[in-house]
């Protein structure tokens, strides 16, 4: 039981009356995978939530001809097990594929993930490798922003409490992409470093090329340097280990229950190699 | 017992339980509610050590619900829970020793306004310096909670010449090993549900481990007569050791409140609360020596042993007892010294958890073998070979080990399935992931011991219905651990009735006498014992009128074959029940009580010398781990394991045990790792305290040696416990071989495996 | 902010319908327990981390703890009080995890077997690789698990033999 008045609009232009209705403030109820333990550990101040998970306007994942669009109520297994994202979204595939656990990636949203800002969120450190931009409403008026501008720090983002995300759109271009994780556990475990990368590459060459690091800053951190070096290369494994260091270096990790500083920032550097020679040295 | 083969007795019956908890029938504590029940919730101290001055619920008090405060001015009898030492209080009054110790309870209509209101009780207080660290807790300068050094308690081994034997050894390690906490996490959390009755009495329904502990905590709570208390069992969702102890003082919470407001008050624990409160594993800090002849005989070993008992003794005496008597590792060993410390800090009081002291004091005993090993230049397995207790051979205290001892068989078992003379060593990895075998020895006493023999005893009630049907009553509680199939197949087997028409519930103390805690591995023993002491007499009636009723139907005289719950003669069959409603013609009785007391155990406080147990479990684990030597994560692969239990029962469920506690000690090797910041708890949560998921477990491959015990039921000696004891220094020893890390501390964290290799590049 | 009428849950749990007004603040496991008195949903945590509470929503398994009652309209539940094979006898999960060793304390069972289920829909013949997947969102704490994936692979099979359900 949770001391809170769920409402359920049945369309999105239902959303912004009930938000106008709801005076003492009230947030926006998802998959309810980071809402509902907050609440209970006292950490809700809100006392209306409005539910958005049924809203079919926010619900879709569809193939456009050069756009992928991702609905943000759209849950974690049904964007990994989608043919759309695994053939455009490598990386946000995997992420999503290694999220929580089975029953939670049935209810955690992609937008939810995103809205919730941890530094150490997994399917959000993938949209940024993956250029995504957040179509976000905000009493029905749309702008589209890139879904990386929105973290400002742990658990804080750009968005006000009745920015509302639609949807994520990604530019539709054939690309590799990988996502590996460093957790406690092998499944089911929060990240003490992720990595998601993304890069066309084009006779061996690298074309383009995103590096994002989870859980070792206040946000994700993405290693410029690291993106630059291999730009333009037909990398190796020397090249792959020299902009492994600098993502090492790009990091501001922090010691905490789950690990610490040292250890994190070595392991951004042996992650993001193994994620580099995943995407850039693999024989497709 | 009986001349005719078993024919339950050793077989894998399906368990009693297994299907009503799987088709979600089984009732735990929380399923339950009743008219006019009151829901509780605690107020907890909000830092490790405070002067308590008062509480102020003006703001509790307008949450809509709201019924009562309840804290130690309620408190109708004496304000201390009867446990060893005696020195924690249900409720404290002034002076509040951990975070998150119960100081009051809120009563309310619902168990949100109960949490809500109990949220907003202020506690008025004024901190007190406080001790987190237990080495610093021994030093003169530390601040004092614990009389006048911080002592729970101390023992100490001495035998032989152990300077003497140190001096003249031609190999000699030492080293210091720590272990962090470990958590049960049993997955339904503590709850009881208490019931003033009429007359002043009071009814506590509870998951718990001890229904007696209760017991005696009620009454001494309330102020009123053992016959005035029944404490009855629910379905139990998990112990292993966790609802030893602290269940009483959950139940005495609930009466207190019960009787308060006349009520029934459920107190169920969120799992936060759980992780803040209540008992865990000791931390420990161990120095250890072993010194050895040329040849590998071990001729000396000196240790301290200092656990980290929190903030009131609780079971922390008898937990450092039973790691002290074991501290050595199961060798033969002539000259030793232990001395042993429970160090009182300000953080939540430590106590049971499945092994009890053994498993820290393994950890450290274990690994430096190897390193002893390694000294010598000799296999760590043939070293342990070389040393292991034999029967005839003598303990550390002096006892005579009988001839239920497996502990070779089990060696050489583990050595062979893992093929540890042509893998150890050998095994190839692939990139940065290193492979390696480590092997470990233990051996647990079993029950009670010299440590707690006046509770060693047990008691059960059998009775035989006039339709055949058995109901069996004992005082040791099934937790999951299968103790109630385990008793049934002992009570079938003795009165040769079938396994199906034998029913046994939670246990309720109002049908058997004080039976001592369920702990200790002492169930199938103690109890099962006591059931045979009640089947006995009965079967005795059966068989004879079994045997009268074939007459009547024509079979010769003379031998009479009994199994399976049918008595045969001549051709012709007498069923069980056809034998029981003979007796009832007869007007026999057909209920009974069985007692069972352990035989005499020792110990000579100045020197540790006696006869501890009564009889021993032995155990060898050989662990095959790959380690990630880039990140320095450690993955159990393989687990092999043998244990010697005097006989199996129910081999399904002795191998039940051993996967649970393997992967239990997986946990504690790898990743189980509680922190406490400033006498703060920072991760009482599942997710970051990580317990092995399926993705963790390995490949088992577990058998179990059979060296009957004479004095057990149907041969059998109690081994619950040992399957956690041994893995974790298994695992150490595997990452030493696999990569070169030897990480002295537990858990082995990542982090701790890439500081180690790293040091080493 | 004042209270609004009681919302409507409509919903079909283990094949029955349901429709009664609720305080919206309730979980799909407080109401499941609470109201429909359905307890073979566990409660282990309340936070989504051990899986005791796990229920299958519209044929997928959902962590009931963290799922608000009202976001279940319009949706089939099913909960173990639900898995019932023909003439009431237990469902092949259920029967297998009781005759392969797989419940010892039995809390983590329920949740577990809804997993299991929910998994066996989906892939009614899983590797064992792919149960332990599934399955680690599901903590036990006393069987270290092998007799689980066992009796979720005995169940499969004899689910496959007799063609689904």
């Amino acid at each position: 039981m949770i001391p809170v008045t769920v409402v359920q609009p049945k369309k999105l232009s239902g959303v912004w009356a009930a938000a106008r209705a709801a005076k003492g403030g009230f947030k926006f109820l998802a998959g309810g995978t980071d809402l509902v333990i907050n609440a209970r550990h006292g950490k809700n101040a809100h006392r209306v939530w409005i539910d958005i998970s049924g809203l079919k306007e926010l619900k879709g994942i569809t193939e456009g001809r050069d756009k992928i669009r991702i609905g943000a109520a759209e849950t974690a297994a049904a964007v990994c097990s989608s043919p759309a994202v695994r053939k455009w979204l490598p990386a946000l595939a995997q992420a999503c594929r290694h999220f929580a656990s089975p029953p939670l990636r049935n209810m955690a949203t992609l937008g939810g993930n995103c809205a919730n800002a941890s530094p150490s969120a997994d399917a959000a450190c993938a949209l940024c490798a993956e250029q995504a931009a957040a179509v976000i409403s905000r009493a029905g008026k749309i702008r589209r922003v890139a879904a990386e501008s929105l973290f400002l720090g742990p658990k804080h983002t750009a968005l006000s409490p009745d920015d509302l995300i639609l949807a994520f759109e990604f530019p539709r271009r054939a690309h590799r992409g990988v996502f590996i994780k460093l957790g406690a556990r092998e499944s089911f475990a929060i990240s003490k470093v992720s990595a998601a990368v993304a890069a066309e590459l084009r006779n061996g060459v690298v074309c383009s090329l995103s590096i994002r690091l989870g859980a070792v800053g206040p946000k994700i951190v993405r290693p410029e340097s690291a993106e630059k070096l291999l730009l333009g290369l037909r990398p190796g494994a020397a090249a792959i280990a020299d902009a492994a260091r600098l993502c090492a270096e790009a990091v501001s990790p922090i010691d905490d229950v789950r690990s610490t500083a040292a250890y994190r920032r070595d392991m951004a550097r042996v992650i993001s190699k193994r994620a580099l020679e995943a995407v850039l040295l693999k024989t497709s | 017992m009986s001349d005719n083969p078993l024919f339950c007795v050793g077989k894998s019956v399906t368990r009693k339980d297994a299907l009503a908890k799987a088709s979600g029938e089984a009732l735990y504590i929380d399923d339950y509610s009743y008219g006019g029940m009151l829901h509780a919730a605690a107020v907890r101290s909000p830092r490790p050590h405070i002067r308590i001055k008062g509480f102020d619920a003006r703001a509790a008090e307008k949450v809509a619900g709201f019924v009562m405060l309840v804290s130690a001015a309620d408190i109708p009898g004496k304000n201390i829970w009867p446990v060893v030492k005696e020195d924690c209080p249900f409720f404290p009054e002034t002076e509040s020793r951990f975070q998150g110790e119960t100081l009051a309870l809120v009563l309310a209509e619902t168990r949100l306004a109960a949490r809500e209101a109990a949220a907003k009780v202020k506690v008025l207080c004024a901190e007190l310096p406080f001790v987190e660290d237990p080495l610093a807790a021994l030093e003169k300068s530390a601040p004092k909670i614990y009389g006048g050094n911080n002592v729970f308690s101390s023992y100490v081994i001495k035998r032989g010449d152990v300077e003497e034997a140190i001096r003249s050894a031609d190999a000699v390690v030492e080293g210091v090993f720590t272990t962090n906490y470990q958590v049960h996490v049993y997955l339904e959390t503590q709850g009881a549900i208490a019931f003033p009755e009429a007359g002043g009495a009071m009814t506590v329904y509870g998951s718990l481990q001890c229904p007696y502990y209760a017991h005696d905590a009620v009454a001494q709570a309330l102020n009123i007569t053992h016959n005035k208390v029944r404490i009855v069992q629910r379905v139990t969702g998990g112990g292993f050791g966790g609802k030893e102890d602290v269940p009483a003082l959950v139940a005495a919470h609930a009466a207190i409140a019960a009787r308060k407001s006349g009520r029934p008050v459920k107190l169920v624990y969120e799992r936060d609360e759980d992780f803040i409160s209540m008992s865990r594993r000791h931390p420990s800090w161990t120095r250890m020596v072993y010194a050895a002849r040329k040849d590998g005989a071990i001729t000396a070993c000196k240790a301290k042993y200092v656990l980290d008992g929190g903030a009131y003794a609780t079971l922390s005496p008898i937990v450092l007892w039973r790691g002290t008597v074991h501290a050595a590792g199961p060798y033969k060993i002539e000259n030793v010294s232990v001395e042993s410390f429970a160090a009182a800090t300000n953080k939540a009081p430590c106590g049971a958890y499945r092994g009890f002291g053994q498993p820290q004091i393994c950890f450290a005993n274990e690994s430096l073998l190897d390193k002893l090993a390694e000294k010598l230049g000799m296999d760590p397995l043939e070293l342990r070979l070389k040393n292991i207790l034999r029967p005839g051979d003598k303990t550390i205290t002096g006892q005579v080990i009988t001839g239920s001892c497996g502990l070779e068989e089990a060696l050489v078992s583990v050595r062979e399935k893992s093929g540890w003379a042509k893998r150890r060593g050998r095994l190839a990895g692939e990139g940065a992931v290193k492979k390696g075998l480590g092997v470990s020895a233990n051996y647990y006493g079993v029950g009670l011991g010299a440590g707690g023999k006046y509770l060693d005893r047990a008691g059960a009630h059998v009775s035989v219905s006039k339709d055949g049907s058995v109901y069996a009553a004992v005082g040791n509680t099934e937790m999951g651990q299968g103790a109630q199939t385990v008793l049934s197949q002992i009570a079938a087997e003795t009165l040769n009735c079938p396994y199906d028409g034998v029913r046994m519930t939670e246990v309720d103390t109002s049908r058997v006498p004080d039976s001592g805690p369920t702990v200790a591995s002492r169930t199938t023993l103690m109890s099962g014992n006591a059931v045979i002491d009640a089947c006995k007499p009965l079967r005795g009636r059966i068989f004879k009128a079994a045997r009268e009723l074939l007459s009547a139907k024509g079979a010769p005289e003379g031998a009479m074959e009994a199994s399976g719950g049918e008595f045969r003669a001549g051709g012709k069959t007498v069923s069980f029940s056809e034998a029981v409603k003979e007796c009832w013609a007869q007007r026999l009785k057909m209920a009974e009580h069985g007692w069972y007391a352990a035989p005499k155990t020792s110990f000579l406080p100045e020197n540790g010398q006696g006869d501890a147990y009564v009889t021993y479990a032995y155990s060898a684990n050989v662990a095959e781990v790959a380690v990630d030597t880039e990140t320095g994560a450690v993955r159990v692969e393989k687990l092999y394991a043998a244990h010697d239990l005097g006989r199996a029962v129910n081999p399904r469920l002795a191998l039940g045990q051993m996967h649970g506690g393997a992967l239990q000690g997986i946990g504690y090797a790898l990743s189980e790792n509680l922190v406490y910041k400033d006498g703060a708890l920072l991760n009482p949560n599942m997710s970051d305290y990580v317990l092995p998921s399926s993705m963790e477990t390995p490949e088992f491959d577990c058998s179990t040696i059979e060296r009957p015990y004479e004095d057990g039921p149907y041969a059998a000696k109690g081994f619950g416990e040992t399957p956690l004891i041994g893995p974790a220094p298994a695992i150490a020893n595997a990452v030493k071989d696999a990569c070169g890390a030897r990480v002295p501390g537990l858990p082995l964290m990542p982090e701790k495996v890439w500081g180690r290799l790293k040091d080493k590049a | 902010m004042k209270k609004t009428a009681a919302p409507m849950l409509k919903c079909v749990v283990n094949g029955v319908k349901v429709s009664r007004a609720i305080d919206s603040g309730l979980t799909l496991s407080d109401f499941l327990r609470g109201e429909l008195h359905l307890t073979g949903t566990k409660t282990g945590c309340n936070q989504g981390e051990c899986g005791a509470c796990v229920v299958v929503v519209d044929g997928k398994a959902v962590n009931s703890c963290l799922y608000m009652a009202v976001q279940a309209n319009g949706k089939k539940v099913i909960t173990i009080e639900g898995l019932k094979g023909k003439n009431g006898d237990p469902h092949p999960l259920v029967q297998a995890f009781a005759d392969e060793g797989a419940v010892q304390c039995g809390f983590c069972t329920p949740g577990m077997i809804m997993s299991a289920y929910a998994l066996l829909l989906a892939n009614p013949a899983p590797s064992r690789a792919e149960i332990k997947q599934a399955l680690s969102g599901n903590i036990c704490r006393c069987t270290g698990y092998e007799m689980i994936f066992s009796a979720v692979e005995k169940a499969a099979g004899l689910l496959r033999g007799r063609g689904g359900k």
